[in-house]
């Protein structure tokens, strides 16, 4: 068993890190996008707010096929509208509503992917379609199966709870550390992985469908919408949407629960035009279809509801879908499930450090490091730190390129890439604890000083934040600093360990004369 | 409900911890008696059992159940870490912590 724990944790390991860390920030992604995009207006979701929506798509789109009224939540911010004009994706255009107070064109909001790009990254990995989700399922299954042979590896499960020996014994401090945030999160951690597994069972197990063909019913999308025809009689006056967004507003608000978040106008100048609004429910932690209130486009009278059987697969698949996203959790439960995200990643950094610190010293008494070894530790240090230098760089590259910057979101994702690389080439060229110790000061400063940056480029400042009420661009700035902070110390614990020399000099394949082994032992 | 399970789970795991004798040492300075031991077991216990039973008697009850699993982690890592840096203190913050459970429950 102890064999199995070892391996499996070792070999998807990196990948592991990659996507606990990004899989993390995940449960922020609005918050991380407001802060990306701090040009971006505040709504509020109100009738005013669907009245200037509808204006603004009378204005720019009257001839669309479908219209779109998207209000803003507590989390989003703003609200947006979209319309389509064509066929396909080409024909879909979506833009920012610009504040209510103002007039004028729509607010240029710059491009980037914001929390997006960390949801995306960590089941695609960046990777072509599927090898993403193929390899991030892969490292799923060896994390569940490192998770079951852990729990029977730890001998000492229970005299061990709440034990952490901080001190000088780095493999101990490690192994504490590494059993501590095990232990303490085991639910989690087996919920996640699993969950994982079966969020894309259809990819993993496509013949699934073919025995349960009642589940794939339950999943049928509805019918294709018509195009804008050039009967303008088909085409549903404002005063009738709002009359019916009014209609579904009270109706749903009678009972418990939010009011309408979206709009949907279809099949526009059509005999065929509806009026659809809908709400997310909360309450639940399953994954739900939003409610939905639909209406004809040229009466306003209500449209009878299809209810679509749900089979028991699909009903226990979106209980796992949702318990993964995490969607139904209000900001104190997310935050708990945000300290839970960093010690899956503590435990997976751990992990993959105990690894080396175990062989180190076998290594070092017999005169040789194996280039298996050496290639652990590089890949190790640039895993672990080079992400946060990647990530750090991927927020400075929001703040210092160009607004006007063609494909500046697809710019920002290449520093990411870019930066991560050079991480990788450093440690090659370093040895391992000195580059530990620089990777570390780098990461320091581009968290610490992203507030600053925030400051300069933005105008934000943390106390302008916090008087202005907006908690989520506050919470950033706090979040990166302590997260700046936490680096600065392991840089600074890194460089006050002494260092003794070895008897023997090492050898080593073609790198730098690597640093002894007091140093980690 | 989040910020009231904390408030119950992280002194009821704190009473677990010292019903433990290495941590019971560190915090009290002190052997830990047997008959003290089961009372600590007891307190402990019985704490994380009257949060569960609100998470399960609340509307909302299956995201609260899932917020009572997430709070034992949140909490067993807040009382390891004040074992370890201010195992003193351990008392007074579930004390206060505990203190805290009814105002946050009746701000909702």
């Amino acid at each position: 068993m102890t064999w199995l724990h070892t391996w499996t944790g070792l070999l998807l390991g990196w990948v592991l890190f990659a996507i606990m860390v990004t899989g993390t920030a995940t449960y922020f992604r609005h918050e991380i996008t407001r802060w990306m995009q701090p040009e971006m207006p505040a709504h509020s979701a109100e009738r005013q707010t669907m009245h200037a929506g509808l204006a603004r798509l009378q204005e720019i789109a009257p001839k669309a096929g479908r219209w779109g009224v998207e209000l803003p939540d507590a989390r989003s911010g703003a609200a947006s509208v979209w319309w389509q004009e064509g066929p396909g994706r080409q024909g879909f255009k979506r833009e920012v509503l610009p504040a209510l107070h103002q007039s004028g064109p729509a607010p240029q909001v710059r491009d980037t992917r914001g929390g997006e790009f960390f949801y995306r990254f960590h089941f695609q990995l960046q990777l072509p379609h599927p090898w993403g989700r193929y390899l991030a399922g892969a490292a799923a299954m060896f994390m569940f199966l490192a998770l079951i042979s852990g729990i029977v590896t730890h001998r000492q499960f229970f005299k061990d709870f709440f034990t952490f020996r901080s001190g000088r014994n780095g493999p101990r401090t490690t192994l504490d550390l590494h059993n501590v945030t095990a232990v303490l999160a085991l639910p989690f951690y087996l919920l996640i992985s699993y969950s994982a597994l079966v969020i894309f069972m259809h990819m993993y197990l496509p013949w699934a469908e073919k025995v349960l063909p009642e589940e794939k019913e339950a999943g049928t999308p509805p019918p294709a919408v018509k195009m804008a025809g050039e009967n303008p009689i088909g085409s549903p006056d404002l005063a009738m949407i709002l009359r019916l967004y009014d209609e579904a507003q009270s109706s749903w608000t009678a009972g418990e629960g939010p009011g309408v978040r979206r709009l949907e106008v279809s099949s526009r100048n059509t005999p065929e035009a509806s009026v659809a609004f809908s709400r997310f429910d909360t309450g639940g932690v399953g994954m739900q279809r939003p409610a939905r209130l639909e209406f004809n486009g040229l009466t306003g009278e209500a449209v009878e509801q299809k209810t679509e059987p749900k089979g028991i697969v699909t009903a226990i698949h979106s209980v796992i879908y949702g318990l993964h996203l995490a969607r139904f959790a209000g900001s104190g439960l997310r935050w708990g499930f945000f300290v839970m995200g960093l010690m899956g990643s503590v435990l997976v950094a751990t992990g993959l450090v105990l690894w080396t610190l175990k062989r180190r010293n076998r290594h070092l008494s017999a005169g040789r490091v194996p280039f298996g070894h050496w290639l652990v530790e590089r890949l190790n240090l640039a895993t672990i730190a080079g992400l946060f230098i990647a990530i750090g760089a991927l927020f400075w590259a929001n703040r210092l390129l160009p607004a006007s910057l063609v494909g500046r979101g697809d710019w920002e994702v290449d520093c990411f890439l870019y930066a991560w690389g050079a991480a990788l080439l450093h440690v090659c060229v370093r040895p391992v604890m000195r580059a530990w110790r620089e990777q570390l000061i780098l990461v320091a400063f581009l968290f610490s000083g992203l507030p600053l940056l925030d400051a300069f480029t933005a105008g934000s400042y943390l106390r302008g934040s916090m008087q202005a009420g907006q908690w989520a661009h506050a919470a950033f700035d706090v979040a990166v600093l302590l997260l700046g902070l936490v680096a600065w110390m392991a840089a600074v614990r890194l460089t006050r360990q002494k260092v003794k020399q070895p008897e023997k000099s090492l050898t080593r394949p073609s790198a730098p004369q690597d640093e002894p082994a007091s140093e980690v032992a | 409900m989040s910020g009231v399970l904390l408030t119950l789970i992280f002194p009821s795991l704190a009473c677990l911890a010292v019903a433990m004798p290495l941590h019971h040492r560190r915090v009290f300075g002190r052997e830990l008696a047997p008959a003290g031991r089961a009372v600590w077991r007891l307190l402990g216990a019985g704490g994380l059992l009257a949060a569960l039973g609100l998470a399960l008697t609340s509307r909302q009850w299956t995201a609260d159940l899932v917020a009572w699993t997430v709070m034992l982690a949140v909490a067993g890592l807040a009382v390891t870490f004040l074992l370890t840096y201010a195992p003193r203190v351990l008392p007074a913050v579930g004390l206060v912590a505990l203190s805290l459970a009814p105002a946050l429950a009746w701000w909702g």
